[in-house]
């Protein structure tokens, strides 16, 4: 028996299309930032959200938290729908879904102490005030591994992890239930990427947050995600659990991705995929499969370019939109082909 | 903060502008100590048009007054003038500039047209139509008049200022945050748009004291017996020949203080806007 838990955030066939201005003598173009797309995001879960730059993963997290409008669908928190909220009620809302931006030094207003910035919405939301609210940033900065007595320092004065961990502590001063991680170890040196992941997994369990997790390198999300979804030009591709989506990728723009993330055993060799060519331009998205023009499949065809495949259950848990997941998808190597059956 | 006045003072331009400007402030802030006379005060037929000596280091104009006493007072009121009318025009031009580059695209194009208009109007032009229908000119008016005819240019400092800082990442974070808008404009916007304010103002400053002397000059701005600077250089025109010293010591004195303020503003621009150092 399967119990169907109300999901903490629930988002359906949401897009967002940007009215692209032309030029001066070329025709304004409607851009497809997100088409139609729709998940769920249970309690406590940790959801990875993959895709390369410009595929919308961005543009999705900034819908869900209302900083931009959407142009269709529904997001619903905890049962409140976002969408609908008047600027009071998303003031409110702002206290239970948080994010962590990608830029830690951009994210941090430069004129602003970091200790400052910390406080600044635990008394905006009259969490705590004066002496308490101090208190309170004391107690963030130890949680995210930071000295206290950097509080009165400037952001120019923190190194990029500093900085992401003060970041941290600023989404976590509300006290939220969802904190979106937008790219947040991406701006980083490999070896602090590492330690700030192991922040996020700490605080996830600690304070059971829930995470939406958006990275553009499947490697970074393996670590922190239960479950993950590929995005690519403003579409999901597959969506699977996150051993499932490495151990065997259905959709060809996946395997590729993962194809790119190293293998620390050097005999393990996994089959590179180069894909060809850039994502497609948003304003001109390919009929068909938006992924077929670098699509190496081996059975690519005909319904490829015409026929936009759809979403569909794959296995338990795993849905893809491709017309021939089934099949191998290059001609098998030794080692290296996974058939799916 | 303190980096910053360390870098300025490393910046030799604003050193030496801060240091003529210490100098000129002080005697302006300090004139009725540091005057030997009167500067309204007529001393006598014998003693008008003299020249430089001890008992009168810049000599006396033809009414028989101290130069002296005279330039310390008229920079006295070119500072107060300039320093209200630049603190107006800030005021006003930052007003009118964060309305402009935060408040919309409708909003923002009729009140960038009116600048536009505004700034196609020769400023001199512009002074001169204000002042033919004032009836006496104090120099409270004219502190007005002069500040409400020159934040143009600061409200499009601050537009360009404001549309650039508004698509930073820290906005975004402040408005997820549930920071509310007034406070993201005085917490995020504002502290981060000062440098240009400040260098605007600066510049400012020296335009201002210019203008005013030269309105002073067409006999527009300072009414006399009040000692003003633009003033003393006119009726001492005249006299070039026979009493230069009339005219000579207010002209230098403007020159020293607009050397001085743009200075200064260089030395804000090099050390505060690395795009244009």
């Amino acid at each position: 028996m399967k119990s169907v838990p109300t999901p903490l955030l629930s988002v359906r066939h949401l897009v967002k299309q940007y009215r692209a201005t032309g030029g001066l003598l070329s025709r304004p173009a409607p851009l497809l930032a997100v088409s139609d797309v729709s998940f769920d995001l249970a309690y406590g879960e940790s959801l990875g959200l993959v895709g390369e730059s410009g595929s919308g993963k961005t543009t999705l997290a900034r819908l869900i938290l209302r900083l931009t409008e959407a142009t269709a669908g529904s997001v619903r928190f905890d049962g409140i729908d976002v969408l609908d909220l008047d600027a009071r009620s998303l003031r409110a809302l702002r206290r239970r879904i948080q994010i962590v931006f990608q830029d830690p030094f951009g994210s941090l207003n430069p004129r602003m102490s970091v200790g400052a910035a910390v406080r600044e919405p635990i008394e905006v939301h009259n969490i705590a005030r004066g002496a308490a609210a101090v208190e309170k940033v004391t107690q963030l900065f130890q949680e995210v591994g930071l000295d206290p007595s950097y509080v009165d320092r400037y952001p120019h004065e923190l190194s990029g992890g500093q900085r992401q961990r003060v970041g941290i502590a600023r989404a976590l001063s509300v006290e939220p239930d969802l904190l979106v991680l937008d790219e947040p170890v991406s701006a980083l040196d490999v070896s602090v990427q590492a330690q700030v992941l192991n922040l996020l997994l700490d605080l996830r369990e600690r304070r059971g947050l829930t995470y939406l997790f958006i990275a553009h390198d499947l490697a970074v999300v393996r670590h922190i995600a239960q479950r993950i979804i590929v995005m690519y030009a403003g579409r999901f591709v597959e969506t699977a659990p996150a051993a499932q989506a490495y151990s065997e990728p259905l959709h060809p723009y996946t395997r590729s991705l993962l194809s790119a993330v190293p293998v620390p055993d050097p005999r393990g060799q996994r089959q590179r995929i180069v894909l060809k060519g850039d994502m497609p331009d948003p304003r001109h998205t390919p009929a068909g499969c938006v992924f077929h023009p670098r699509c190496p499949h081996l059975k690519k065809d005909d319904r490829c370019r015409t026929e936009v495949p759809l979403l569909r259950e794959a296995a338990e848990g795993r849905k893809v939109a491709c017309h021939w997941f089934e099949e191998p998808m290059t001609v098998p190597q030794s080692q290296a082909a996974r058939h799916v059956n | 903060m303190s980096e910053t006045l360390l870098r300025l003072s490393r910046n030799r331009r604003w050193r030496y502008g801060i240091a003529l400007l210490t100098v000129l402030g002080a005697l302006a802030a300090l004139a009725p100590l540091l005057a030997p006379y009167d500067p309204t005060a007529q001393l006598g037929l014998a003693r008008q048009l003299l020249p430089p000596s001890a008992a009168h280091p810049f000599g006396t104009d033809i009414f028989g007054r101290d130069v002296l006493s005279r330039v310390i007072y008229g920079a006295r009121i070119s500072f107060v003038i300039a320093l209200s009318a630049v603190l107006l025009s800030v005021i006003i031009g930052t007003s009118v500039g964060v309305a402009a580059g935060y408040g919309g695209r409708l909003l923002d194009g009729a009140l960038m047209r009116t600048v536009d208009a505004a700034l196609a109007v020769p400023r001199v032009l512009l002074l001169l139509l204000v002042l033919a229908l004032w009836e006496r000119v104090g120099v409270a008016s004219l502190i007005i008049i002069l500040g409400s005819t020159s934040w143009f240019g600061v409200s499009r400092i601050v537009r360009a200022e404001v549309l650039s800082v508004r698509e930073r990442g820290y906005m975004e974070a402040a408005k997820s945050l549930g920071v509310g808008q007034r406070r993201i404009l005085s917490h995020h916007l504002l502290p981060n748009i000062t440098s240009p304010i400040i260098i605007a103002a600066t510049l400012g400053m020296g335009q201002i004291v210019l203008i005013e002397a030269g309105l002073s000059f067409l006999g527009l701005g300072i009414q006399e017996p009040t000692a003003s600077l633009g003033r003393m250089m006119q009726a001492g025109s005249a006299l070039l020949v026979n009493a230069p010293w009339t005219s000579i010591f207010p002209g230098a004195i403007i020159v020293l203080t607009v050397i001085g303020f743009s200075l200064v503003g260089d030395g804000f621009r090099d050390t505060l806007d690395p795009r244009t150092a």
